[in-house]
């Protein structure tokens, strides 16, 4: 009777565990955003995920800087290989948009602070500001970076998300994790598979709600980042000004591009590549988006454009794994 | 004393058969949006909070009617696809093998969000 008994709760129990391997739910704040994963296998893996995210925020600058701003002509910072790595990509990207996405915009985005605005800045500080951002006077070397002018800086936090996110992954693996979706204020890297199915991520649409999303992408093993002026925002007689600022004017991009999505196993890459795109708006920022894929330093990347009037257009290497699953936009 | 032991022994056993049965009745997850493609290529996608009628380039006709879905009119032999009735949960399809098409139930469930 024993036998029989213990048999049934142990079958019953098999079945109400849905056959799923047990999951871990981690939260932690950095980059002054809440980072979150979802993980499989694995022990403590909360706790690895914390302490990593809390790392890699201080492993792109030898002194732990999320952001530095020269306080004197020729002030230097010491950099890792991987911030050498990112300054490599973010050059190309600068000369390849002709200065409007330029890495150096810190103090312009300072100037704006979008985030807490409530009305733009005065032409004459614009004006100013834009002295202090010029990508093209840095020097780079393997191991520091010297700006020109005093106020110039760079806010290492704005790549950090999308390459914090890859770190956290690599530690969470070495500490067993199976499978996971990590998430960095909306920058999202994966690894491993629930069950052999991959993993099915939202992509957030640009007109909806926060939690609504226009379709889903199954994939695994990469990092997704899209970039577009919904995210942060304030309006001001009627116009909006929003965080995507056009470094060769001062202020915030016109661009035909609700939203720009890159999948690239770089998540640093990913996290610059949306941006510069969605400056660039459909046309221009699809060539750039093929020249890319053919310039050294750049790692294979597929994209998600979403235009204004609401088409959906998908590069070809995705296309199979990327579901439309709002009828208010159309597949081009 | 015995006795007593073995009717709880058997209550137990029937709250626990009674548990597992349970999962299996569950209602299923309803399901958001419906995907139609043609061979293999996503056509329409529609939200079932709306009803619609999606008319396909092949003359195939897919309602979609409080929440539940079925092809009312298909221009392929056999007509098993209109046979199929109405899906309204996710993951369930219908297939139209002749003409290569299929009516697919999608839920909310994604593991992430970005953007
Ligand atoms: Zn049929």
């Amino acid at each position: 009777m024993k036998r029989i008994l213990c048999l049934l709760c142990a079958v019953c129990l098999f079945f109400l565990s849905g056959c799923s391997a047990r999951t871990t739910e981690a939260q932690t704040w950095a980059y002054d955003t809440l980072c979150t994963a979802t993980l499989w296998g694995g022990t403590d893996l909360a706790a690895v995920f914390s302490s990593a995210a809390a790392q890699g925020q201080s492993l792109l600058s030898e002194d732990g800087l999320k952001q530095f701003t020269a306080s004197r002509d020729g002030d230097a910072l010491q950099i890792s290989s991987d911030l050498f790595k990112i300054l490599n990509q973010a050059g190309i990207l600068y000369t390849m948009t002709d200065g409007v996405f330029d890495l150096t915009v810190a103090p312009l985005s300072e100037l704006w602070s979008v985030n807490t605005a409530t009305r733009p800045p005065d032409g004459q500080s614009v004006e100013e500001c834009l002295d202090l951002v010029d990508f093209s006077s840095l020097t780079v070397t393997e191991s520091s970076l010297t700006f020109a002018k005093k106020g110039m800086g760079i806010d290492i936090g704005s790549v950090g998300k999308g390459y914090g996110a890859d770190y956290t992954v690599t530690a969470l693996k070495n500490a067993g994790a199976t499978a996971g979706i990590v998430s960095f204020g909306g920058n999202v890297a994966l690894f491993g598979t629930k069950d052999g199915t991959p993993f099915r991520v939202g992509i957030r649409d640009p007109k909806g709600e926060a939690s609504e999303y226009f379709g889903v992408l199954s994939v695994t093993d990469t990092s997704i980042v899209t970039s577009g002026a919904y995210e942060r925002y304030f309006e001001y007689t009627e116009t909006v000004y929003h965080h995507l600022l056009d470094a060769t004017t001062g202020y915030p991009r016109q661009s035909d591009l609700l939203s720009v999505t890159v999948i690239c196993a770089d998540g640093a890459q990913a996290d610059m590549m949306s941006t510069a795109l969605w400056l660039m708006g459909s046309e221009k920022g699809w060539a750039l988006y093929e020249t890319l894929q053919k310039t050294e330093g750049f790692l294979p990347a597929e994209v998600i454009f979403v235009l204004e009037d609401h088409t959906v257009r998908v590069s070809d290497g995705i296309r199979e794994n990327f579901t439309l699953t709002s009828d208010e936009y159309t597949l081009d | 004393m015995r006795e007593k032991v073995k009717i709880w022994d058997f209550v137990l056993i029937a709250i626990l058969v009674a548990l597992c049965l349970s999962v299996w009745f569950l209602p299923k997850e309803q399901g958001n949006t419906v995907s139609i493609s043609v061979d293999g290529t996503v056509v329409a996608v529609k939200n079932l909070d709306q009803d619609a009628v999606v008319d396909l380039s092949d003359g195939t006709q897919v309602l979609v009617e409080n929440r539940t879905v079925r092809v009312v009119h298909s221009t392929c032999p056999d007509h098993l696809c209109e046979q199929m009735g109405k899906i309204s949960a996710c993951g369930q399809v219908i297939l139209c093998v002749p003409n290569r098409i299929s009516v697919e139930i999608r839920g909310e469930g994604v593991d992430g969000l970005v953007g």
